[in-house]
């Protein structure tokens, strides 16, 4: 009798949303663990992909990406993902302006059920279609200065290089992030139980007279 | 050997524990694998929720009107009121088979008094757990091969049983097996002042050799 | 004793091609019209629900009894029965020909639905549907309409009215 129980020191749950054709799902076709296609996103809405990294200190971390579908009829139920979600990938397709502009929906909806101060990045997928671009990443940027500094980048299905950068430098934020929370947890005074003792107890008046 | 797997789940769906106790799965599903199945088990809490029988709404706890909850937050009294007329009562089974504990094993001992379930509310009258939580959750999966049972804490945290059809266990006796795994894991994990909520359990060897211990009690292997 | 809330028959092409949702109340009826966007998609929700479970303990046990994926012309294949939550149980019945009957009932872990499902198969559906001569062979015309994307359903009267003798008294 053995068991596997976890080979991993952290889960980390990140989010990939956006309209339906960008290309969501081909993104992390190179990046992922688990390359081939299993059909659950098109019954249940979600799919999963898993990525294991190795961040500095050797603690192994596997980011387990919840891919959605990004049709309406599943929005209610894709929404549901968000709670506990440690990151949010927003896509939108550099060809198409539409999406581009759709991605102020998708923030607000982050808002509405993600959980605060969760970390998000953009990402311009699609970049090899030049010719086709319409989308600037310049255009991009100022949308994501706008919107309290997020990270912008640009990838394509064909190199899978800024992709596995971009889940890196996410894992990193999202470990420091906990470290900081922890951190704050401890230092902070108004979670601290004065085991001192206040006025109460010194001079209060009944404490003293149990017998 | 019915019992196959056992997972925990947390709220927002990632694996956190899983003991397998049938080799063939410990060879042929790699843990990746397993997350995904968790996963997928997840979200069908998630489908079950929205494919509620119009009659039945009325008594659903929402997981994705947050939004809505914010604008009428009046209503929400009545519904959580409304909520409360659907009670699940769950026949009370004791731990198993007690013949193989002696008097000097700690762990046994220390197990038989954590799992008592003495105390929770949901204890209810020595014979029956009556439990308001479970309305949309899905209990029990049920196919030719497998049966797959499933028991959802108040905070959210969700235990699965995975078992073949050797012997028909029933979903009462699962519910009260799973909480005790849940009263386990609330006293040894996380009173752990090392353990992060909502991360995998590692190499916690007290909680692995309590829960192997508890799953020999039940005579679930 | 049960109480029904729905009925469902799903066709090989994951069409929903019959549904039915009744109010215990009032009996009142809703059903699957062409236009009825929210029995469109709630059945396509159920037919997910069922799907995807059964094919990840059909998977499980695969894994669980070391089955190696051979080219023998019945491969090993699960047949899954219910699903049961708090509130209520879907049962379900897949015959050979890869038709879908699914029975929403109230929870209770005694009743199987087999026997029901059994005969809304052979009695009915047989009856009115495959031995009748108007209706499609095949709800799905094109290849267009196959993969949940069909749109055709049981229009037929004579049907409605033996499903609903039949499921009323369990009302």
């Amino acid at each position: 009798m053995k068991n596997n129980s976890s080979d991993f020191d952290y889960l980390f749950k990140l989010l990939l949303i956006g309209d339906s054709g960008v290309g969501k799902s081909c993104l992390l076709l190179r990046f992922a663990d688990n390359s081939y296609n299993s059909d659950y996103i098109s019954t249940i809405g979600v799919d999963f992909k898993i990525k294991t990294l190795k961040l500095d200190n050797d603690k192994i971390v596997k980011l387990q990406i919840w891919d959605t579908a990004g049709q309406e009829r599943f929005r209610t139920i894709t929404s549901s993902y968000y709670r506990g979600a440690h990151g949010i990938i927003v896509v939108y397709d550099v060809t198409d302006l539409e999406s581009f502009n759709n991605l102020n929906n998708w923030l607000q909806e982050i808002d509405k059920f993600g959980t605060n101060g969760v970390t998000k990045i953009i990402v311009g997928n699609k970049n090899d279609l030049v010719d086709k671009k319409q989308v600037t990443l310049e255009m991009a940027q100022e949308f994501a200065k706008e919107k309290g500094n997020l990270t912008v980048l640009e990838t394509s299905a064909l190199s899978s290089e800024n992709v596995e950068q971009a889940f890196i430098t996410m894992a990193k934020e999202i470990k420091q992030q906990m470290d900081k929370n922890e951190q704050l947890n401890e230092g902070d005074e108004s979670n601290k139980i004065d085991l001192s003792g206040g006025k109460s107890l010194n001079g209060g008046a009944g404490v003293n007279g149990c017998c | 050997m019915s019992l196959e797997s056992l997972l925990i789940i947390n709220k927002s769906g990632g694996l956190i524990y899983n003991k397998n106790f049938n080799d063939n799965i410990e060879k042929n599903i790699n843990s990746n694998d397993m997350l995904i199945l968790a996963s997928t088990l997840h979200s069908a809490f998630t489908l079950t929720n929205c494919i509620l029988p119009e009659v039945l709404q009325k008594y659903s706890e929402s997981y994705n009107d947050s939004k809505e909850r914010k604008e009428n937050e009046e209503e929400l009294d009545v519904t959580d009121s409304e909520r409360n007329k659907f009670p699940i009562k769950v026949k009370y089974y004791p731990i198993g088979n007690k013949v193989n504990i002696t008097t000097n094993n700690m762990i046994a001992n220390e197990l038989l008094r954590e799992t008592t379930m003495i105390g929770t509310e949901l204890f209810y009258n020595k014979k029956d757990i009556i439990d308001y939580e479970q309305v949309s959750c899905i209990r029990h999966i049920d196919s030719d091969v497998l049966d797959v049972y499933f028991y959802q804490s108040i905070t959210g945290i969700k235990f699965i049983s995975i078992s073949n059809k050797k012997e028909n266990l029933g979903v009462d006796r699962m519910t009260c097996f799973m909480m005790r795994v849940y009263s386990l894991f609330s006293d040894v994990v996380l009173k752990n002042p090392f353990y992060s909520v909502e991360m995998p359990i590692r190499k916690n060897k007290l909680f692995d050799d309590k829960i192997q211990m508890l799953v020999e009690m039940e005579n679930l292997v | 004793m049960v109480k029904i809330y729905s009925f469902w028959i799903f066709d090989r092409h994951c069409n929903c091609i019959y549904a039915v949702e009744f109010d215990t109340d009032k009996k009142e009826i809703q059903r699957l019209t062409t236009n009825s966007s929210y029995m469109h998609e709630k059945a396509k929700l159920m037919y997910g629900l069922i799907f995807s479970m059964s094919k990840l303990t059909n998977t499980y046990h695969q894994k669980s009894i070391d089955y190696k994926e051979t080219d023998e012309l019945f491969p090993l294949e699960t047949n899954f029965k219910k699903i049961s939550t708090g509130s209520y149980s879907i049962h379900t019945l897949k015959t050979k020909t890869g038709l879908i009957f699914s029975l929403v009932t109230d929870i209770n872990d005694q009743d199987r639905m087999e026997i029901e499902l059994q005969y809304i198969y052979r009695e009915i559906y047989l009856k009115h549907v495959t031995l009748n001569p108007f209706e499609y062979n095949d709800y799905a015309l094109s290849e267009s309409e196959t993969k949940g994307e069909g749109f055709r359903h049981i229009e037929n009267s004579n049907f409605d009215k033996d499903i609903y003798a039949f499921i009323e008294p369990l009302l």
